[in-house]
């Protein structure tokens, strides 16, 4: 196995690790440093749940490797919260709204649309669908996520 | 669903990287953004035993005025190019094709040179590269050449580029355009659902000497409709011809219908393939030409 050590400062920790080049990001996250945040749906890019910020912008944690972010900054949903205790903004919103009911895509969810609030701090309904458009929820029908975003750019999520 | 063991290096320099699939003897492959390569990985669809990333490499980083031309480096994000103001004001067709890519979250990794050598036949740049007639600047061990977008592709996902090959930059072509003359462009497509692959996509621009109400160049495109991005020279030129462009719209798409031979999937026939085509490029005509009617000069 080709492994390599890697430098990733995770939710504004430094972790060193060696691990083999094959490991995605994803898999890095929640076997090696234990965040089971991210979740892992379809492993190829196209259902979101495992997307977090690398270096500030939101990707998919399952189509990049670990060995890919060494040196970067990444953020999962674990670090939204500034305590580990409390909700963010938008986490709150999902709440209120009924933005989730099994909450699998949850975490992805919300790393889009924070990311989402902080470039465009009050987006329309079409700005929202189309940022989300790339992680898929089977439980809500999508319409409480948009009002959970809306309420949370109303609260000032995006500031 | 996990890929196959792999080496993995991350070269300084294009030299480097070429050196490095030198030495991996056609089994390395170079990955920029990977969002398509990720998934070919981790369902095992490839298994090189080397991958050369290429995206600490300065040099590629960049997209570039090279007099009358755009030069987009290996590793620029389609993101990038989407919210570049350099783009939207001299590749607008570019601009318009740009949000069809991927998911807004896979276009802040996927790459427009990516895209461009992926070679997907539903792909949206590759179209935009060919309607526009872009360069593609390669290096090799054997040195440096370039190839004619509309040389490039050769079929499903096959392209004029060899393993031991990288793909530098795409140059598109951006003169200014004539005084007194407008561009409008319009880029169509239509999925099964928001952000999938599409099943056809349109492209139109149209260059409008407004005051003689004359079409002094257009371009006219379709994807998914074949194996490589469809090119409608014939097309072009009878909307070139005509005296009273809009009139020949209608024709022009039922041409292009005509010309296609599409592929039937399990999301749709030849037939309704070939309707959503002249559909996608009716709209796409019209509504480039009421852009280039209302669009600002552009320098």
């Amino acid at each position: 196995m080709s492994a390599y050590p890697v430098a990733i400062t995770v939710n504004g920790k430094r972790v060193e690790r060696t691990v083999p080049a094959r490991r995605s990001l994803a898999d890095f996250l929640r076997d090696d440093l234990h965040l089971t945040g991210t979740h892992v749906g379809c492993e190829h890019g196209i259902c979101g749940a495992c997307t977090v910020h690398v270096n500030g912008v939101p990707v998919r944690s399952c189509i990049l490797y670990a060995v890919q972010a060494d040196g970067a900054e990444v953020t999962t949903v674990e670090g939204l919260s500034p305590d580990g205790t409390t909700l963010s903004p938008l986490q709150d919103a999902f709440v209120e709204c009924h933005g989730l009911q099994c909450g699998f895509c949850t975490p992805g969810m919300l790393m889009a649309a924070t990311a989402l609030l902080r470039e465009v701090p009050h987006p329309t309904d079409a700005e929202i669908r189309d940022e989300l458009a790339g992680n898929i929820c089977r439980c809500t029908g999508y319409q409480q996520i948009v009002e959970a975003v809306q309420l949370a750019a109303r609260a000032g999520a995006g500031r | 669903m996990k890929p196959v063991d792999f080496r993995y290096v991350r070269p300084l320099t294009a030299a480097e990287a070429i050196g490095a699939l030198a030495g991996a003897s056609g089994e390395g492959t170079i990955i920029a953004g990977g969002q398509s390569l990720g998934p070919m990985l981790n369902m095992r669809l490839v298994a090189p035993s080397l991958i050369v990333d290429v995206n600490a490499i300065p040099e590629l980083r960049t997209i570039d005025e090279t007099g009358q031309a755009l030069r987009f480096g290996a590793t620029v994000r389609q993101r990038e190019a989407e919210r570049s103001a350099l783009v939207a004001r001299r590749l607008p067709l570019m601009r318009d094709a740009l949000p069809h890519v991927g998911h807004a979250q896979t276009r802040n990794r996927g790459t427009v040179v990516g895209s461009i050598v992926h070679a997907h036949p539903a792909a949206e740049l590759p179209l935009v590269a060919v309607c526009l007639d872009a360069v593609v600047e390669i290096a090799g061990p054997a040195g440096s050449r370039e190839v004619a977008a509309t040389d490039f592709y050769r079929g499903y996902y096959e392209v004029a580029l060899s393993a031991d090959e990288l793909a530098l930059a795409v140059r598109f072509p951006a003169p200014a355009l004539p005084s007194g003359v407008r561009r409008g462009t319009a880029f169509l497509e239509m999925s099964r659902r928001e952000s999938d692959f599409a099943l056809v996509g349109a492209a139109a621009q149209i260059d409008l000497d407004v005051r003689a109400r004359r079409v002094t160049d257009v371009r006219l495109g379709l994807l998914g409709v074949a194996e490589t991005p469809f090119r409608f020279r014939a097309g072009e030129a009878l909307v070139r011809a005509a005296s009273d462009p809009p009139a020949v719209f209608a024709r022009t798409a039922r041409a292009a219908a005509d010309a296609i031979d599409p592929d039937a999937d399990l999301h749709a026939t030849a037939d309704y393939r070939r309707a959503v085509a002249a559909t996608l490029l009716e709209r796409a005509l019209h509504a480039a030409w009421l852009h280039a009617l209302v669009a600002e000069p552009r320098a």
